[in-house]
């Protein structure tokens, strides 16, 4: 086995240039392999961030019906007893109820827009999604009788903060809601149709709204991904007449995204095998041509078959590896500087791509696993020895004398 | 506002038909025409009640309205006291609201033009609407409209196709003498949407108008908004100003 090694490596080194040329394709495919699966691994993030981290959060709890009509008057039955049963769940991180309607607003002019309308709980949300981190300009919400509004809202109706906004909505009794807020903080939440509105403290918008205590949707974060689905269970089974449902039942987009992306690595997999494939047996087939006299006398002085493919599969193999290493050095590289510097994509200053109304961020970090940093490597070195079985099964089907009669 | 009122005062005419004839064209159009003008190159002073009643809430308003020509009218709620002074003013196309409560008059952005006015089933956009049945429609006998007998005559309007109307027909039931009775809403596929109908005859200033108006959504059976004019008064001298956002506040 060590002769063969040795005999394998310096056979390799007998035509440097090609094994180094053979090498660093593979290589490079490798290392495509792994900066893609870092900018798709920092895509995912910036994605999830956007839309679980920022608004959904891990289940959300509405009335049955909601989901369907959207009704503003189909509100989460007892939501305060449901709250305090959530919080008193080991599992549940975070509650936070929100009203969601929609509101004509008025700045300084009578020019009116409309939008969406957004009653939160200040403390509640800023510690789920962080909104008070959205927040550009101004404050986040503090106390009662104050309104922090989106940047588009803000464009359109030429209102900054410290300005007066003038929210008019159809209340739940029928009447007119109406009321003057002075606006503390101008938002940026990335999302399209929350930054067309305004967000308020939960008293305030339910007062407006005539409709008592009541809350359209509880948003719930808890301790971690893996226990989505028990309290998901738990609250179906407390809550019957609920909808109780994970974030990416609400978003399958968002899912869906992540699985296509495991397909697209899949198919990547599958190129640099074939490359990898290809360049080996290549490499392998025309050293074991300029070799034949070689083989011939290999066998003619009673080298066994096996050992003949065992060193050609060597050399295939010490291809394979040296390719990895190169793939590897070169795709962690690769991984370094997206890690640190990022590729930004910006679709308008400051914004990135749009995913169904949702902005993400324009700079995309890497992020890589080493799971994925690996698996091209396996493969390389996997289809490299398989590889390497054409040319050897060649070599041994060779006829002595007729391969030692050549020039 | 307009269009409420519109739809309820008809100019006394001349019936079109002779009793026991079918209406020829020119009749139709006669009979339209008056279902439409009700008082469109008039002015009316309204005090009126409005109950409105869903499947949520019943609610009842009494309110007060102004209307000169077909394109200014204003209205202002008298009752109940949470929304005493709430107005609605309509110049042309546009629509404003005026808000007591925060002292602020805000337009009406066309994106809420569909949305409900005062929580009611006439839309904002029912208030600023000024297609004439006459004009901008098509019309002939509504099939059916031979066993109502000689008094009253079911017109089916088709819009125009130039006509911006969410309706595929109405049918307006009109008495021989041109005072409105009903009037059926049909979406374009066909489905009956809403109904209005009309009672409570009286004469004002010689014009024979229904005081009392019914609007049914058929998707909500057991809705309906209904308006009744407790008092009105036609023709009478409104001087233009009453129609600015300055008079929207008083």
């Amino acid at each position: 086995m060590g002769i063969l090694t040795a005999i394998a490596w310096r056979n390799l080194w007998r035509h440097p240039t090609r094994t180094v040329l053979t090498s660093l394709t593979m290589g490079l495919g490798v290392a495509f392999c792994i900066f893609m699966a870092s900018w798709i691994g920092g895509f995912l993030d910036v994605m999830r961030t956007a839309t679980v981290d920022r608004n959904l959060g891990h289940l959300q709890i509405h009335h049955k019906d909601y989901p369907e009509t959207m009704n503003p008057y189909d509100v989460v039955p007892q939501a305060q007893s449901v709250i305090e049963g959530l919080q008193d769940k080991p599992d549940v991180k975070i509650v936070a109820p929100r009203i969601q309607a929609f509101g004509m607003y008025a700045g300084a002019k009578d020019e009116a827009a409309s939008g969406s309308f957004v009653g939160v709980d200040p403390e509640a949300e800023k510690n789920l999604t962080e909104m008070h981190k959205r927040v550009r300009k101004g404050r986040w919400l503090k106390n009662s009788r104050e309104a922090v509004i989106g940047h588009r809202l803000a464009k359109e109706l030429n209102l900054d903060v410290g300005g007066e906004l003038l929210v008019v909505v159809n209340a739940l009794d029928g009447s007119i809601g109406n009321q003057v807020y002075p606006v503390v903080g101008i938002y940026n939440s990335g999302m399209l149709e929350r930054d067309g509105g305004a967000m308020f403290p939960l008293q305030d918008a339910q007062e407006l709204f005539a409709m008592g205590d009541g809350v359209h949707e509880l948003v719930v974060l808890t301790q971690a991904e893996e226990k989505i689905e028990t309290v998901q269970n738990s609250t179906t089974n407390a809550y019957p007449d609920l909808a109780v449902r994970t974030w990416y039942e609400i978003s399958p987009e968002t899912k869906q995204m992540e699985d296509l992306t495991a397909v697209t690595s899949f198919f990547f997999y599958f190129i640099i095998m074939a490359i990898s494939g290809f360049m080996v047996v290549n490499t392998l087939l025309m050293s074991v041509y300029e070799r034949t006299r070689e083989l011939g006398l290999f066998a003619s002085l009673g080298l066994p078959p096996k050992r003949v493919v065992m060193m050609i599969l060597i050399e295939s193999g010490l291809l394979g590896v040296l390719s990895s290493l190169l793939g590897l050095g070169f795709g962690l590289l690769g991984h370094l500087f997206l890690a640190n510097y990022g590729i930004t994509m910006e679709i308008k200053e400051g914004e990135g791509f749009i995913l169904n109304g949702v902005v993400l961020d324009p700079v995309i970090f890497g992020q890589l696993n080493m799971t994925q940093a690996i698996i091209p490597l396996v493969i390389v070195m996997f289809v490299s020895v398989v590889a390497g079985l054409w040319p050897a099964r060649r070599a041994v089907k060779l006829d002595p004398v007729v391969a030692l009669a050549q020039e | 506002m307009y269009f409420i009122v519109s739809s309820l005062i008809i100019l006394s005419t001349p019936a079109p038909a002779a009793a026991g004839t079918v209406p020829t064209s020119d009749q139709l159009k006669a009979l339209l025409t008056q279902v439409d003008d009700n008082g469109r190159s008039n002015s009316s002073h309204v005090v009126m009640s409005m109950r409105v009643q869903t499947k949520r809430f019943s609610r009842k308003m009494k309110m007060e309205s102004w209307s000169k020509g077909k394109e200014h009218s204003l209205i202002r709620l008298m009752d109940p006291p949470k929304d005493r002074g709430v107005a609605t003013l309509k110049v042309g196309d546009k629509l404003w609201n005026y808000l007591p409560n925060t002292d602020r008059t805000m337009r009406v952005p066309s994106a809420m033009m569909s949305g409900a006015w005062m929580g009611s089933h006439v839309s904002n956009d029912d208030l600023v609407r000024e297609y004439r049945l006459s004009e901008d429609y098509t019309y002939a006998m509504a099939p059916g409209s031979a066993s109502l007998g000689s008094e009253r005559y079911t017109i089916r309007c088709t819009p125009k196709p130039e006509t911006p109307v969410v309706w595929g027909h109405i049918d307006v039931t009109v008495t021989a003498k041109g005072v409105p009775e009903k009037q059926e809403f049909y979406s374009e596929k066909g489905k009956k949407v809403r109904t209005m109908t009309y009672s409570d005859v009286k004469e004002v200033s010689g014009i024979q108008v229904p005081h009392k108006m019914v609007i049914q959504p058929h998707d909500k059976p057991n809705e309906l908004t209904e308006m009744v004019f407790h008092s009105l008064k036609l023709n009478i001298p409104i001087e233009d100003s009453r129609f600015s956002l300055q008079a929207l506040r008083d």
